[in-house]
């Protein structure tokens, strides 16, 4: 078979299986009306489809087989499926856990206690020119003439609350 | 989600939603859902029981670890088989190259595409024993190399393009309309002993 017989047979093909434009799909249909060697070929291949597609057997899994829900349970666990469905929860932005969160938070409120802790520290060990009242017998003293401090006291806590503000402008 | 929900009466896609957060009962139900279809995919490309068995058992376990990359443009059967089939195609590909058989050398020696093809068409006013009709194009199946059934399986069942299938197999479109043309002259003969049975 040529190679031009053998593309002219394919092209047929193409155009059972609505694989052509429509300019080469004209030119099919020009070619049927005049072969009739072609148009059987279109017509062996468009039967053949339609017998294969319901055709298909629907072949149930054999049950003595091998195959079971733990088997695949199994080799999940064996090929490190616990770990892709971490990275899963990861790409997905899934919310962290309250472990999470106090993993972080822990470390961050004692860092915010030892500041607290240092500035007071440095505000009673120098020199008296302003003064700010803490609570009702404790008083912190700072070196700059600007600086306001506003106090909230509450009783029923037993905590006094100090905001030291010394870029203050009025 | 709850432990032991009744994951059955759930569609597809809550139970794929459900897997990604890790549910490994509702993939079980997926499971147990389309292992018949899957492998009957595997089997169909294979042919052989416990290779399909093997296979489709990866394919399980495979889709549970790209289920993330599922975004549900398809259904999760269409996105679940095509999994199969790759994992098929990988598998005839290894096995292939164990071989020494060339296609392309039987389709030169053969001589090209012949242009008869024997007329098999479906006779619906006739009562057919659909289950037999089945049995017959799938033992027909069975008698094509694995290349050409593999061509007819992605374009006819599954219904690809050429460009498709020809990005599945690695090789040109003009070799799977080659393929394709084979595949079906072929199953057009083994089909045609049908005919005189009167089942087609």
């Amino acid at each position: 078979m040529s190679a031009d017989a053998r593309s002219k047979t394919l092209r047929l093909q193409a155009y059972v299986d609505g694989e052509l434009d429509a300019h080469e799909r004209d030119q099919v249909q020009a070619l049927l009306a005049r072969d009739p060697e072609a148009a059987a070929l279109v017509q062996a291949i468009a039967g053949l489809r339609l017998i294969l597609r319901d055709g298909e057997a629907g072949v149930p899994m054999p049950i003595s087989r091998e195959f079971n829900w733990s088997q695949i349970q199994r080799q999940i666990a064996l090929q490190g499926g616990a770990e892709a469905r971490v990275k899963d929860s990861e790409a997905r932005g899934v919310r962290p856990t309250i472990g999470e969160w106090l993993r972080w938070a822990v470390p961050c409120l004692g860092a915010g206690a030892l500041a607290i802790f240092l500035l007071s520290t440095q505000f009673s060990g120098s020199t008296a020119r302003s003064t700010a009242v803490l609570g009702l017998n404790h008083e912190v003293e700072t070196e700059a003439d600007d600086t306001v401090a506003f106090t909230f006291r509450a009783e029923s806590a037993g905590m006094s609350i100090v905001w030291v503000d010394g870029h203050h402008d009025f | 989600m709850t432990r032991g929900a009744d994951y059955s009466s759930q569609d597809d896609v809550a139970l794929v939603s459900a897997s990604k957060r890790g549910e490994m009962s509702a993939f079980e139900e997926l499971v147990g859902r389309h292992r018949d279809k899957i492998y009957a995919r595997a089997l169909s490309m294979v042919r052989n029981e416990d290779e399909a068995v093997d296979l489709s058992q990866e394919a399980w376990v495979k889709a549970w670890q790209r289920l993330v990359q599922f975004q549900g443009d398809s259904s999760f059967l269409t996105w679940m088989t095509r999994i199969t089939i790759n994992l098929c195609l990988d598998h005839l590909r290894r096995q292939q190259r164990a071989r020494t058989e060339s296609l392309d050398q039987m389709d030169e020696e053969s001589g090209g595409v012949e242009r008869q093809m024997p007329l098999v068409e479906a006779k619906p006013e006739e009562q057919m024993d659909r289950l037999t009709l089945r049995r017959r194009i799938d033992s027909a199946l069975g008698q094509l190399s694995h290349e050409h059934r593999t061509v007819l399986i992605l374009h006819e069942f599954e219904g690809l393009e050429y460009k498709e299938v020809a990005k599945r197999m690695g090789c040109s479109i003009g070799t799977i309309m080659s393929r394709l043309f084979y595949a079906r002259r072929k199953m057009a003969i083994l089909l045609s002993e049908l005919k005189k049975e009167g089942y087609v």
